[in-house]
């Protein structure tokens, strides 16, 4: 009646066939997509402290990978800014005689980055090395501020993060406690914590072709289905003339497996207490 | 026997060096008006100043082109994929002139800027404005500060213009489900897809409550159509160029049908920066460009179709040394009454999971909040979107930038996931009073990667919609509450507005003084230049503008090859 396809099971299927190459998203360098690190080991660990501080669970999804990736994107050819399409190889096509899931898998397309243009290529450099070092990239800094380049923003912000530690407590900001971390994250320079906090978040939850959602992490924990095409949720049953839904992952249900927990806890009180400000109310 | 490109930055017959007309973006209407215009043996040039993602676009062969769009929220939410690059394509905002020079420099109502325009990104909503949208000059009256009019045609004359954009496309819908919706001259092509679980929760919501739901009207495949597959429900929708073609997104509709003919070439990459005129002034004879690699050059033609968005059409003129200050706008109007439609947002959070990361983004709405014109206890208001939230990243970055929760708080948050997975969102698209004072001009200051003054926009809202919203919003937030939700709001307006329906600038009508294009989009002051998009709209009524930027587009095209009788043109009504 369906596919009722799991991801586990997805796995075996297609271990089975050449396809099985296609799943590289368990490895984030890729070969032939080597890039020279951008931070030593001592860099690295405060960052990956500081992401953790963020977002805990961010460290081992990756998130200082994927920074580390963003940052390095022009050391590839073409530069690792889009990720190609249309397809990741971890869902199959769909089975339009069966209505149902077949065993034929895309290869994954999305480790092919994708060429930029001329104009798009100005603007990830100059996101990355600053307005003043990219040649055409200048044409607003009379008008509006220079733009610094995440590379030294990154740079800057942790060798200061470590320094100020140093300084202060004799010890590397990595191995402090996590609440001397967020006082020194307060006081640190606010384009570098900004930056932190929003490449943090990619990191943990972008495609794993970026660096980071290391074995998909970011998604399994937040009950995020991830991508899904070309199989996607609905198959179109062309003899029946119909969709079939999968029961796993329905579109027009409720959740088969939902508990209707609710919301609860502390993000039931933040909600309401938001909601309530908006002049909205709590109906139960 | 058409043969496709293999030349970087053109698609379709790159042989052609001369040229019928000229088309200024791929979008909606440059691709519907450049369809009429090749199907009919004129040589057509389109020059798309955004990237191409649909290689193999122009191959005869049968099958479709491989998109290289995907289900990347980083690659569309966060890395502008298909939108302006805000950092080398801004806009400026300010509410009104004595707010400064500019409020707001960034992403100021970016449609897309890719071979398909803004439609790329777009879930396709495709339902047909009301008949009375076409007279609210007449059925408003006067209305203090504001610039309503009625449009120089009726529906009656646009309805074959549906109907032959409705068939080309492809959309679902279900046969008289809207008691409020105009008569139609055939059938939706397709039935509805699957139901969002979250939209049936607000339909049978609506419905306890005495309202009309409906099926939305979809140009998205529910079946094989057109040589497309049918959607999947993959949850990618709106704001994502769709994978697998699903969409009937005028790039592998109307353009792919014109690059076909073997009178089409397209080259994008390629930003229109000027405007020559001829000798005498009545016309243009050609246009400067700038090429792929930054180079300047020109291309000339006998007619030019102007069709780059509202705002961008707006810009260009602008832009053009002849026109800035004259020619073209003898009525003053032009770059003014820009409409958005006024978005209205009632959020629900619910104590289940909807899943909103599961199909078309929005399956389901209802008209029953338009109104009815003149009639106080139904003030003009606009269709209702029944949606709900489907974005990791985005919901990460509210709880973070303007929640302000971190480390454990945040885990929890995204775990229980109240403004995602829990989330539904009814989106009224408000009808948004033409004002004069809501305007296009260039930023004195701002530039864009090419060196070009950025549109600025200067927007304020009438008191005409802000009383409708006041009438409404509460009638939304009942919905939620019947459609099951624990907790319920109304979102605050945002300024600049998010909306990507973009209207107005370049308005038709039949009076030169007042309005800039006449009945078929011909700009009143100029032999051989029509305008093709949002631009020539007189009223933004309430109802998504993509079907009928199309409509239109096909009938100023037409007009064109078979000059009084537009309809000649059409292949399907």
């Amino acid at each position: 009646m369906t596919d009722g396809i799991s991801r586990r099971q997805f796995l075996i299927v297609s271990s089975t066939g050449a396809a099985a190459v296609t799943f590289g998203w368990g490895l984030h360098r890729l070969a032939g997509d080597e890039v020279s690190g951008f931070f030593s080991d001592d860099e690295r660990a405060a960052l990956e402290a500081a992401a953790e501080r963020v977002l805990p669970g961010a460290r081992d999804a990756g998130a200082v990978e994927y920074i580390e990736r963003l940052l390095t994107a022009f050391d590839g050819d073409p530069p690792a800014i889009f990720a190609g399409g249309p397809y990741s190889g971890r869902f199959p096509y769909p089975d339009h005689g069966a209505g149902a899931a077949s065993a034929s898998v895309p290869r994954n397309s999305f480790r092919r980055f994708l060429p930029l243009s001329r104009v798009r290529e100005i603007a990830w450099r100059v996101r990355l090395y600053g307005s003043a070092s990219v040649p055409g990239g200048d044409f607003n800094d009379a008008a509006l501020e220079p733009r610094r380049g995440w590379r030294d923003v990154y740079r800057e912000g942790v060798l200061a993060l470590d320094a100020t530690s140093l300084q202060r407590f004799g010890t590397g900001f990595a191995a402090l406690a996590g609440e001397r971390q967020d006082e020194m994250l307060a006081e640190a320079d606010s384009a570098f914590v900004g930056a932190l906090i929003e490449h943090t978040l990619e990191g943990t939850y972008a495609d794993p072709e970026y660096g980071g959602n290391l074995d998909l992490g970011g998604w399994r924990s937040s009950a995020f289905d991830g991508d899904s095409q070309p199989l996607g949720y609905s198959v179109f049953d062309r003899p029946a003339n119909r969709y079939r839904e999968r029961a796993g992952a329905p579109v027009s249900t409720p959740n088969p497996d939902e508990g209707y927990a609710g919301l609860e806890g502390a993000p039931l009180e933040l909600l309401t207490g938001i909601v309530t400000g908006l002049g909205g109310r709590r109906f139960f | 026997m058409a043969i496709p490109s293999r030349e970087p930055n053109v698609l379709g017959n790159t042989a052609l060096t001369t040229f019928d007309a000229i088309i200024i973006g791929s979008g909606a209407g440059g691709s519907a008006a450049a369809h009429v215009l090749a199907t009919q043996g004129r040589k057509v040039l389109v020059l798309e100043t955004g990237d191409n993602y649909f290689p193999g676009l122009d191959d005869p062969d049968p099958g479709q082109p491989v998109a290289l769009y995907s289900n990347d929220e980083l690659k569309h939410g966060e890395r502008a994929f298909i939108s302006p690059d805000p950092l080398i394509e801004p806009r400026t905002f300010r509410p009104n002139e004595a707010a400064g020079e500019r409020t707001y420099v960034g992403d100021v109502n970016g449609l897309p800027r890719t071979v398909g325009g803004g439609a790329v990104h777009a879930d396709m909503k495709y339902p047909r404005f009301q008949e009375t949208d076409f007279r609210l000059g007449s059925l408003l009256g006067d209305v203090p500060g504001a610039n309503f009019a009625d449009w120089p045609l009726i529906y009656d004359e646009l309805a074959p213009f549906y109907t032959e954009v409705e068939q080309v496309v492809g959309v679902q819908g279900e046969e008289g489900s809207d008691p409020f919706a105009p008569p139609r001259g055939r059938p939706y092509p397709m039935p509805p897809g699957v139901p969002m679980y979250c939209a049936i929760l607000a339909s049978e919501g609506a419905r306890r409550l005495g309202y009309t739901p409906f099926p939305y009207p979809t140009a998205v495949n529910s079946q094989f159509y057109g040589g497309r597959p049918p959607c999947v429900d993959c949850g990618f929708c709106s704001g994502y160029g769709c994978p697998n073609n699903a969409k009937g997104s005028p790039a592998v509709t109307f353009l792919r049908q014109a690059l076909l003919t073997n009178n089409c070439q397209l080259r994008y990459n390629t930003t229109v920066v000027n405007l020559l005129p001829d000798a005498n002034g009545t016309g243009v004879v050609g246009v400067e460009y700038l090429d792929p690699a930054g180079g300047r050059d020109r291309a000339t033609a006998d007619i030019f179709i102007l069709a780059a968005s509202a705002i961008e059409t707006a810009r260009l003129w602008l832009l053009s040394d002849a026109y800035r200050d004259g020619i073209g706008n003898t009525s003053g109007q032009l770059g003014r009454n820009l409409m958005f439609h006024f978005q209205t947002q009632a959020v629900g959070i619910f104590p289940q999971r909807l899943h909103g990361h599961r199909g078309r983004a929005v399956t389901q709405g209802m008209s029953d909040f338009r109104g009815v014109p003149g009639d106080p206890q139904r003030p003009l208001a606009g269709i209702i979107e029944f949606g709900a939230a489907s974005e990791l990243i985005f919901e990460a970055k509210t709880y973070t930038l303007s929640l302000g929760q971190r480390g454990p708080a945040l885990r929890e948050l995204m775990r229980q996931s109240p403004l995602r997975d829990r989330l539904m969102a009814l989106t009224l698209q408000a009808e948004d009073a033409p004002q004069l004072t809501n305007y296009v001009d260039l930023d004195p200051n701002v530039r864009d990667v090419y060196g070009l003054p950025v549109a600025r926009i200067t927007y304020e809202n009438h008191p005409f919609e802000l009383a409708a919203r006041e009438f409404y919003a509460p009638k939304m937030l009942e919905i939620i509450e019947a459609a099951g939700a624990q907790l319920g709001f109304v979102a605050p307006a945002d300024a600049p507005p998010g909306s990507r329906h973009i209207m107005g600038t370049l308005r038709m009508g039949d009076d030169p003084r007042t309005s800039v294009c006449d009945r078929f989009g011909k700009l009143h002051d100029l032999e051989n230049v029509f305008c093709a998009d949002g631009g020539v709209f007189v009223t933004s009524s309430g109802f998504n503008p993509t079907l009928t930027i199309q409509a239109l587009a096909l009938r100023t095209a037409g007009n064109i090859v078979f000059p009084g009788n537009p309809e000649r043109a059409l292949q399907h009504s």
